[in-house]
């Protein structure tokens, strides 16, 4: 249960808006009429729901204008007035908007709530529950505590698959209630650390997580724990296989060296976006502000070394 | 009532025997007078309607207003608000359109509040609350704001962000008259807890003490010497680092609570402790409100039940409860007016609500698993046709379910009629009436029909037009309309625009409404707070029009990044005296 919260929907927080900058001269434009309410003919069901950046949406963006620096540059653009004269100018186009948090537009496809969930296939990556930004209308806030919830008793006997899923949990649960049970002789010894809670987003997932720095010693168990909190989520999709998870289970990180889909980095209190695992433990505690599992494709322009802090990166945080 | 010759002429108070002479004679009240009556006035509704009586009026009101009520910080600019008032003490503001909780609004979208604080400083210095709802906060603002008010007393921080503990030292530091400090629902960069040790060793002012939104630990022993020293303690809600021996401790220090927010349960207690624990909760006869109770189970229940007696809130949204434990928990709190639940006590745990809470008032279902479309587990119908059944002075509710029927919700207001509040959502979109397959119109229906004092309402499950036709004929005292994945074309909305006359607040999502449906409300716009439509079928010409036509609304259009460039992905329009806003990130369109 705990993992089903994480899923692929993306576009909702910093991601989504383009970059646009309108001038005055845009309200002396002449208006091409009202084009019709017609809305795109929903012949196929856009799954484009857990995506957020560069996923598999399919974009009609017209690449005009410069782009801003870093690798958020092919999707920003800085519209001028010359974009929208052209655009006004054009007749629509019917079959537009594959925008990612939308899930119906047609008219009353009552389908659409079954059809989802009979959708089998969902590309790795993304939740299997195809999410919607934003639905069920809950405060992230609220979520977050659901997820943390999870590794209460009562989670092992909400999922319907008990038995598999029991296996997932415990181990889950080993690692973290390892923290509380230390957490709390360490209490009475007066030998606790304060906690060190700090944000972790993931790339595709609008809901971050928070993780307690102090509670590991090396970048290993941190990175054990993240790849738990999010590896299973976007397991999720395929699970009901016990076979996957035991293999998502053991798999030593693949955060840290290179081989995942995804790279963990830090910004630094300089406000730098850094590779994790370059320096020193204790170093990196006291200069990370917060945690971003960056898709790799997109950290490659990323400072991956400390003699390039000169640069200063213009990665959005999400 | 005394029987008058002249029914007219004695139907007011004497105010209508003066207007009735006021064209010859100049207003009987001297302006201190005048003033003083007007200073008696605290909602903020009355004060609008007296301002706008008469030039004289105006004035008064605007020399004797004390509180601030902004509902959207963009409606109006700092500048226009310290040109009208001079003796504000107490400001809330709100920002950010409500769907930004479901992070449908990016971040740095605006509704900082430091612009505001500045001026504050400047014009107000005498200040003394603040409450904040969806703005974003820096620790440079929280640093102003204890340093430059030597007066200030009450921070309210709800759905709030980009500050850290930081910003919290510097409260604790130097508001040395601090009443409240209550901080809901944020997340913030919590570096550590160490800002409750800012609190100065004398110091003993809080009345109000919410932290438990927030993660890190706080210093225990600071802790228990504040809540000692702080007589005035009414309200304590801690966050989940304090342990129960430690709850323990703090109930001791304060039987005087009304609202304790506890901390985690997840811990392996002794029968000993146990016991006391539950005797320190005993001794709290004044509890009304009871939160937080995370993690707890069947086993510490029983240690809350001394205090339930004067229970009137109950949030256990964070305590995922089966069915028997809560209702033997229930079986406590014959008071309670507003309970919050998790859906894991099913339909058998509503049923124990209705049967043990007749003055129940307030109801909130949270899913607790939002996700998992595959079990579909928690409540359905029934649950809430239970509770209906056995609490009619429900007026509020929030019910989150996989499955409806028209015919339940039809059952439901005739048991209640009395709705304000009525927001299902029904989590799977575009569900129909599972039994009949039919469209939910039936139920939307009902609900306008029956409930004339409804306010606000959500929409859910399949909807056609038909939903809004009803919405818009009936539903004369409607507020605040939320719909989501509904509706069948632009009459819809039409409807809606054309129909409800108090609508303030209408936020639409993923549904089929195009520029018809926009443009058919241009002078309504004027007439309402805000409007927000994010995933239909709006264009940006036709936002464009809409600003053009309404100088007076601020038109802001969001684009995502993979839409066409003539949609209008996210749009929001608000009534604004301010202008365009100047702080619109590059990502808002300002048309």
């Amino acid at each position: 249960m705990e993992n089903t919260l994480l899923g692929g929907g993306g576009g909702g927080g910093g991601n989504s808006g383009g970059m646009s900058i309108v001038s005055r001269e845009e309200n002396n434009m002449a208006m091409s009429s009202e084009e019709s309410s017609s809305y795109p003919d929903e012949s196929e069901l856009e799954l484009g729901l857990g995506l957020s950046l560069g996923g598999g949406a399919k974009s009609k963006s017209k690449p005009t204008a410069t782009a801003t620096a870093g690798p958020w540059g092919q999707y920003a653009r800085i519209l001028t007035a010359k974009d929208f004269l052209s655009v006004a100018s054009t007749k629509e186009s019917s079959s537009s908007s594959s925008s990612s948090s939308s899930v119906t537009k047609s008219n009353n496809n009552p389908s659409c709530g079954v059809k989802r969930t009979a959708e089998p296939s969902s590309p790795p990556g993304r939740s299997g529950a195809s999410q919607v930004v934003g639905w069920p209308p809950i405060r992230t806030y609220r979520i977050q505590s659901l997820v943390n919830h999870a590794k209460s008793p009562m989670t092992e006997e909400i999922t319907s698959a008990v038995d598999k899923c029991k296996s997932m949990n415990t181990i889950v649960d080993k690692s973290n209630c390892g923290n509380n049970l230390n957490r709390n002789v360490a209490k009475e010894k007066g030998l606790l650390k304060t906690s060190l809670f700090v944000k972790v987003n993931m790339d595709g997932i609008p809901i971050g997580r928070k993780v307690d720095l102090n509670a590991h010693s090396c970048y290993e168990t941190l990175s054990q724990t993240l790849d738990n909190m999010f590896k299973l989520s976007v397991a999720v999709g395929a699970r009901r296989s016990n076979a996957e998870e035991q293999v998502v289970m053991t798999r030593p990180s693949r955060l840290l060296n290179g081989s995942s889909e995804f790279m963990l980095t830090y910004e630094d209190k300089e406000g730098d976006w850094m590779l994790v695992g370059d320096v020193p433990w204790e170093m990196f505690l006291s200069s990370v502000k917060r945690l971003r599992i960056m898709r790799t494709a997109e950290a490659n322009g990323l400072a991956p070394r400390s003699h390039e802090r000169n640069r200063r990166q213009s990665i959005a945080p999400i | 009532m005394q029987t008058d010759p002249n029914p007219k002429k004695s139907k007011d108070s004497p105010s209508n025997s003066a207007n009735t002479e006021s064209t010859q004679l100049p207003s009987p009240f001297p302006d201190e007078v005048l003033e003083k009556v007007l200073s008696f006035l605290n909602s903020d509704k009355d004060r609008s309607s007296v301002s706008l009586v008469c030039k004289d009026w105006y004035n008064a009101e605007r020399w004797t207003r004390t509180k601030l009520f902004i509902g959207n910080c963009y409606s109006v600019s700092p500048e226009i608000v310290a040109r009208r008032f001079s003796k504000i003490k107490s400001v809330t503001l709100k920002g950010k359109p409500r769907f930004s909780d479901f992070n449908l609004v990016p971040q740095n979208w605006g509704a900082d509040v430091h612009y505001w604080l500045t001026m504050f400083a400047n014009v107000y210095p005498f200040l003394e609350e603040l409450r904040l709802k969806r703005m974003t906060v820096s620790d440079e603002s929280l640093e102003l704001l204890a340093t430059a008010f030597p007066g200030f007393r009450a921070l309210s921080l709800m759905s709030c962000d980009g500050f850290s503990t930081d910003g919290l030292k510097a409260i604790a530091t130097h508001c040395r008259n601090l009443t409240e400090l209550d901080i809901q629902d944020t997340d913030i960069d919590d570096f550590s807890g160490g800002w409750l040790s800012c609190f100065p060793e004398n110091f003993g002012s809080l009345e109000v003490l919410n932290f438990a939104s927030l993660d890190s630990e706080v210093n225990f022993d600071a802790l228990e010497r504040l809540v000692s020293r702080c007589k005035s303690l009414r309200v304590l809600k801690v966050n989940k680092s304090i342990t129960l021996d430690q709850l323990q401790r703090l109930l001791l220090r304060a039987p005087q609570l009304m609202e304790l927010g506890t901390g985690s349960f997840q811990e392996d207690l002794l029968p000993g402790q146990i016991g006391d624990l539950g005797n320190a909760f005993g001794n709290c006869k004044n509890l009304q409100t009871l939160s937080g109770l995370w993690e707890v189970t069947s086993i510490y229940l029983p240690v809350l039940y001394a205090a339930c007696a004067s229970l009137t809130f109950l949030n256990l949204s964070y305590a995922a409860l089966r069915s028997v434990e809560f209702g033997n928990l229930l079986a406590h709190c014959p008071n309670l007016r507003r309970l919050w639940v998790l859906d894991t006590v099913e339909d058998k745990g509503l049923e124990a609500v209705g049967s043990s809470c007749p003055l129940l008032e307030e109801l909130r279902v949270f899913p607790a698993d939002p996700y998992d479309q595959h079990l579909h587990r928690g409540v359905t119908e029934s649950g809430f046709v239970a509770v209906s059944r056995g609490c009619s002075k429900l007026h509020y509710v929030l019910y989150f379910c996989w499955q409806m029927t028209n015919a339940a919700v039809a059952t439901i207001v005739q048991n209640c009629p009395n709705f304000t509040h009525f927001r299902l959502c029904i989590m799977n979109p575009g569900r129909p009436d599972y039994l009949t397959n039919e469209p939910m119109d039936e139920a939307f229906g009902a609900v306008v029909k029956t409930c004339t004092k409804l306010q606000r309402l959500s929409v859910s499950g399949l909807l056609t037009d038909l939903t809004f036709e009803y919405i818009g004929k009936y539903a004369k005292n409607l507020e605040t309309l939320s719909v989501a994945f509904a509706g069948s074309s632009d009459r819809a909305m039409q409807f809606v625009l054309e129909g409800c006359p108090k609508l303030r607040k209408l936020e639409i999502r993923d549904c089929p409404f195009g520029n018809a449906a926009l443009l058919s409300g241009l002078e309504k716009y004027e007439t309402m707070r805000s409007l927000w439509m994010s995933s239909c079928n709006v264009t940006i010409n036709a936002c464009r029009r809409l600003a053009r036509e309404m100088p007076r609304l601020n038109v802001e259009v969001m684009k995502d990044k993979e839409s066409d460039d003539s949609q209008a992905d996210k749009v929001y329009v608000y009534r604004s005296v301010a202008g365009p806003r100047k702080d619109a990130p590059p990502f808002v369109l300002t048309l």
